[in-house]
């Protein structure tokens, strides 16, 4: 039997999957990327392969997520994909009959809405990153709460307050300002919920049509008070899947079986890769006036790949190079 | 030989050629800023107001680029370019606030064209500036005559949905079978290959003909921005309305990219009224896309890619 590899590389986690021919789940990991998203693949990697069946064999891989290049490069990937497609194949496939998908993400959120299984219209946040998950993480930090103590506690709620979620900034002094009033912990937590709600719905579901079944992704959806809070917003059911936080890798493992259909065999390197050492080094080139931050690749002190120039011309000397 | 600068930013997409031919025709050599980069982005930034948007905050750079090297610096006073609409309030204040903000500067060639007044008035403003590098009305005259000439084969090129080779971009798809998709935006922002990013190019190498407001001719815009109920007095806002209005019908079109800049006044408006009529219309998805001062364009082409996806699907 043969295995598919799908890695998601995000902005705060690092998701590795592996599924079987008939896309059953067979082994997942999720990962903090801690700004450190090459050491994250590597890890995962380490972890992953102890855990696989040792007669299978990766007959593919997809790579995603705002690394996904990065990735691609480190492993061989045999498809490279973004995120929106990714998740909208995973959800299509977990819960065939889905209609919009809500994905918050560590700096990303999406919502998807689909028609029969095929993605009809999509939008990301712009250039803000307001009510993501990083925000989350900050908030529950500066509370000195671990991320599952702060989900749990906006269930506590009574009277949740009402905090401005327009602005991550602006909704820190709200929540500072409603603490030294006497609020509780749990009302401004489960009212920091509902604005990020607000907000998503207001910025990234403005003029999208919203219908049941919803499907709630991405790592926000381990948080209950989200989850309550769109259910409220939304007065409909809202679905998170039994692997929510590693979708986007489990898009990219089934679009990864489709395209080793129609090519012979894999690019993937293989495990042997954990064995090697991974760095990175970079560097402006001043040949015009663009000023390309080029980034180099290195395996085992071995210049592997590079990218990042607008001309190509550094990645094209390095192809040269390599082929002769 | 009395050098004039003109910074490639704001109008000098749409005006350029005119700009150029007058200027050389009455004697003066003419130099351009380079096209944006990093350096004029930083200069820029740092020479601004911080509550300008991101294409105001570079147009000072280019500025701040021609400063050391020429004897006058052409930056119009762009009031209104057709009668009863109005292009943004940041370029009626652009000569003033390059005055409060960069010192040193050589002298600021900044006539105030309105249009909304008679038609004299422009001649009046064309003899303003003529005259500081000749005495004779009638060369003057020419000179415009010949710029206005110039201008209008650049005009025809657009209509021939083509993109003038003067703005070095390349944009033809890879493949006869591509889709069609509208790009809408500021010609300042998405003929800017450095501040949108290489969109145009980007869209290219996905086998995507790109289509735009320009490649549409004023006649077709403002009859179809006459269907708005409401007369639309930002000039901006007025052609991309009416493109949309006109693309929107054409069977061929597989969808709309918006391109806007953070924080625009006039687009925070004709954004919302688009996406509210195409919500309306079958089968034509719309991208937003945003730009600020990050230079990462991981985001963009997450959205593109997935755009590209979408379309893809549909089409089948």
């Amino acid at each position: 039997m043969s295995l598919y590899l799908g890695i998601d590389v995000g902005s705060v986690s690092t998701n590795l999957l592996v599924i079987d021919e008939e896309h059953n789940v067979i082994e997942s990991i999720y990962l903090r990327t801690q700004g450190r998203p090459l050491e994250s693949i590597k890890k995962g990697l380490m972890m992953l392969y102890p855990r696989l069946p040792k007669k299978e064999k990766i007959a593919g891989v997809g790579t995603t997520g705002s690394g996904r290049q990065l990735a691609a490069f480190l492993v061989g990937a045999d498809v490279v994909k973004n995120e929106i497609t990714a998740h909208a194949v995973a959800a299509a496939q977990q819960v065939p009959d889905v209609r919009s998908v809500l994905e918050i993400g560590g700096q990303d959120s999406k919502i998807i809405i689909l028609e029969n299984g095929v993605v009809t219209d999509f939008a990301m946040n712009t250039v803000c990153a307001a009510g993501t998950g990083s925000f989350l993480d900050q908030q529950a930090a500066r509370m000195g709460l671990s991320i599952q103590e702060f989900a749990q506690l906006a269930l506590q709620a009574k009277n949740p307050v009402r905090i401005a979620g327009r602005c991550s900034v602006f909704a820190e002094s709200d929540m500072i300002h409603k603490q030294q009033l006497g609020h509780s912990l749990p009302d401004i937590i489960a009212g920091l919920c509902q604005a990020l709600v607000r907000n998503y719905l207001n910025n990234v579901g403005k003029g999208k049509n919203i219908k049941p079944p919803v499907l709630f992704q991405g790592g926000v959806a381990a948080n209950p008070g989200i989850k309550v809070a769109f259910e409220k917003a939304l007065n409909t059911e809202v679905i998170v899947p039994r692997y929510f936080n590693v979708m986007g890798a489990l898009g990219a493992a089934i679009l990864a079986k489709e395209a080793i259909v129609k090519q012979e065999r894999t690019n993937f390197k293989g495990f042997n890769l954990i064995e090697s050492q991974f760095t990175t080094s970079s560097f402006d080139c001043h040949g015009c006036p663009n000023i390309c931050e080029v980034i180099e690749l290195y395996i085992d002190g071995n210049l592997t790949a590079r990218w990042g120039d607008k001309c190509n011309k550094w990645t094209d000397a390095l192809q040269t190079k390599v082929a002769n | 030989m009395i050098r004039v600068g003109i910074p490639r930013s704001l109008a000098y997409f749409k005006y350029f050629p005119l700009w150029q031919t007058f200027f050389e025709s009455l004697g003066a050599k003419v130099v351009f800023s380079l096209p944006t980069n990093p350096l004029i982005v930083e200069q820029g930034i740092k020479s601004v107001v911080d509550e300008a948007c991101l294409p105001v905050k570079v147009y000072f750079g280019h500025v701040q680029y021609l400063k050391d090297k020429v004897d006058y610096i052409f930056v119009p006073r762009l009031v209104s370019v057709e009668r009863k609409e109005f292009t943004c309030p940041k370029f009626l204040g652009i000569p003033d606030m390059l005055k409060a903000s960069i010192p040193d500067l050589p002298n600021l060639i900044a006539p105030t064209i309105d249009l909304t007044k008679q038609d004299k008035y422009l001649w009046k403003k064309v003899w303003e500036v003529g005259r500081l590098f000749s005495s004779n009305p009638l060369k003057v005259s020419l000179a415009w005559q010949k710029g206005l000439s110039e201008l209008s084969t650049y005009k025809q090129t657009w209509l021939e949905e083509e993109i003038p080779a003067q703005l070095n971009i390349y944009y033809k798809p890879t493949y006869s079978q591509s889709l069609k998709v509208v790009l809408l935006g500021h010609e300042y922002i998405i003929y800017d290959q450095y501040l949108s990013m290489y969109l145009i190019e980007k869209m290219a190498k996905l086998n995507i003909k790109v289509v735009t407001t320009e490649m549409l001719s004023p006649w077709i815009i403002n009859k179809e921005a006459k269907s708005y109920p409401k007369r639309i007095f930002w000039e901006f806002s007025k052609n991309t309305l009416g493109s949309v209005f006109y693309y929107s019908k054409q069977e061929e079109i597989a969808g709309f990219i918006l391109m806007s800049s953070f924080g625009c006044g006039p687009d925070s408006m004709t954004a919302s009224i688009i996406q509210h009529y195409l919500k309306g219309v079958k089968d034509k998805p719309l991208l937003n896309l945003t730009i600020d001062e990050h230079t990462g364009e991981a985001g963009i082409n997450t959205r593109l890619e997935a755009f590209y996806d979408l379309l893809m699907r549909r089409v089948g």
